[in-house]
């Protein structure tokens, strides 16, 4: 049957050819969700190279306001992306 | 050890160093025996012991006032820091899975009470053996302690670009800004990791530097502040991030506070012919 694969791809910002900095993936089985772990890369260095690589963005990032110049906030700009994929019943 | 010997406080280079990444390890010369006799005490242990942990384990002292601890403290706290109430014994048994990213919550504070440019506050975690990759390191993102965002916002956050395992041998002590994104991650391995964490707080502000101060190192300093980058900022944050450093820097340095502004990232080469501007490299060229 055909589910839905999803990647969270955390960019540094809004623009699809800015620098990946962060991501997860959740596979469309009964599985632990994906942990911190030794190692690891990022899959794709900006969100265009997912595209190229067949992932369809589904939730793109909420434009911010200037940014409080006092602080520094929130952690990247959150790009969700989704792959159909075949899995075993 | 005197809070005031000199001997073993922190460079103008190691401060630096703990303002852009948040952290700072410290490899204590231990007399022989000394980790693994705190690891048979911890096995010991019918339970944990929760913030008794000098009343349960008295030979932690000796760690806490050793001269390299005492010195790390008193420099990035002043010599009248405090040990404050809490501390946890962490045990990481086999076969573990990974905390999420997360800031401490202490005495009430909330995310928005973070001190996002100045240290009063710090976390000591001493691992009584070694710690490999396989064993659940620490993980810290270096400079978040600069980060004001609510938990909400990192429930998504799994691997981060400039993440850093605190794989250290053993009896090494990770000194931390309390506020730095941290997580225990995984335990892949058949052994028990250890880790001993202690809050301390400054309770007075400094007049002058509690480090070993060079004033001719400012330029030096400075020049890492602006320019250092351990993990790759959103394009609105370097700004606001270089700033921050440079008060986090006066807030502790007292007579060697230093201009808020510098126009000194503005000299060097001109630009290359197809390459960026002189305004867009300081954003690491970024689109």
């Amino acid at each position: 049957m055909k589910r839905q694969r999803i990647l969270y791809l955390n960019a540094a910002s809004r623009s699809l050819r800015a620098p990946v900095v962060g991501f997860a993936v959740h596979e469309p089985v009964e599985s632990d969700p994906p942990q911190i772990e030794v190692g690891v890369e990022m899959p794709y260095e900006t969100v265009h190279s997912a595209i190229l690589d067949g992932w369809r963005v589904v939730s793109f990032p909420a434009q911010r306001a200037d940014g409080d110049p006092e602080a520094v906030g929130v952690f990247g700009y959150e790009f969700i992306l989704d792959r159909i994929v075949e899995v075993d019943e | 050890m005197n809070r005031h010997d000199t001997s073993n406080l922190l460079s103008d280079d190691q401060i630096a160093s703990f303002i852009i990444s948040g952290y700072h390890i410290i490899e204590p010369d231990l007399a022989p025996g000394y980790n693994e006799e705190i690891r048979n005490s911890l096995r010991a242990m019918p339970e944990n012991p929760g913030e008794h942990i000098v009343e349960a384990l008295p030979a932690i002292t000796r760690l806490l006032e050793h001269p390299a601890v005492v010195g790390t403290l008193a420099s990035l706290l002043g010599p009248d820091y405090v040990r404050d109430p809490g501390g946890h014994i962490h045990m990481n048994p086999p076969h573990t899975r990974a905390q999420p990213w997360h800031q401490d919550e202490r005495f009430g504070r909330s995310h928005q009470d973070r001190d996002i440019d100045h240290i009063k506050h710090l976390m000591l975690m001493y691992y009584p053996q070694d710690v490999t990759e396989d064993m659940g390191p620490t993980v810290l993102l270096p400079g978040s302690q600069r980060r004001v965002a609510a938990p909400e916002t990192m429930v998504t956050l799994v691997n981060l670009r400039g993440q850093v395992f605190s794989t250290v041998t053993s009896g090494s002590v990770l000194v931390t800004h309390a506020d730095i994104w941290h997580a225990g991650t995984g335990n892949r391995s058949d052994k028990v990791r250890y880790m001993i964490k202690f809050p301390f707080s400054r309770t007075q502000e400094n007049t002058e530097p509690s480090w070993g101060h060079d004033a001719r190192n400012i330029p030096e300093v400075r020049m890492r502040l602006d320019s250092e980058h351990p993990t790759t900022l959103s394009r609105n944050e370097y700004e606001t991030d270089h700033a921050l450093r440079v008060r986090t820097w006066n807030n502790i340095a007292g007579t060697a506070a230093m201009p808020l502004r510098s126009e000194a990232h503005l000299g060097g080469p001109w630009p290359e012919s197809g390459g960026a501007t002189t305004a867009s490299r300081r954003r690491r060229d970024q689109p």
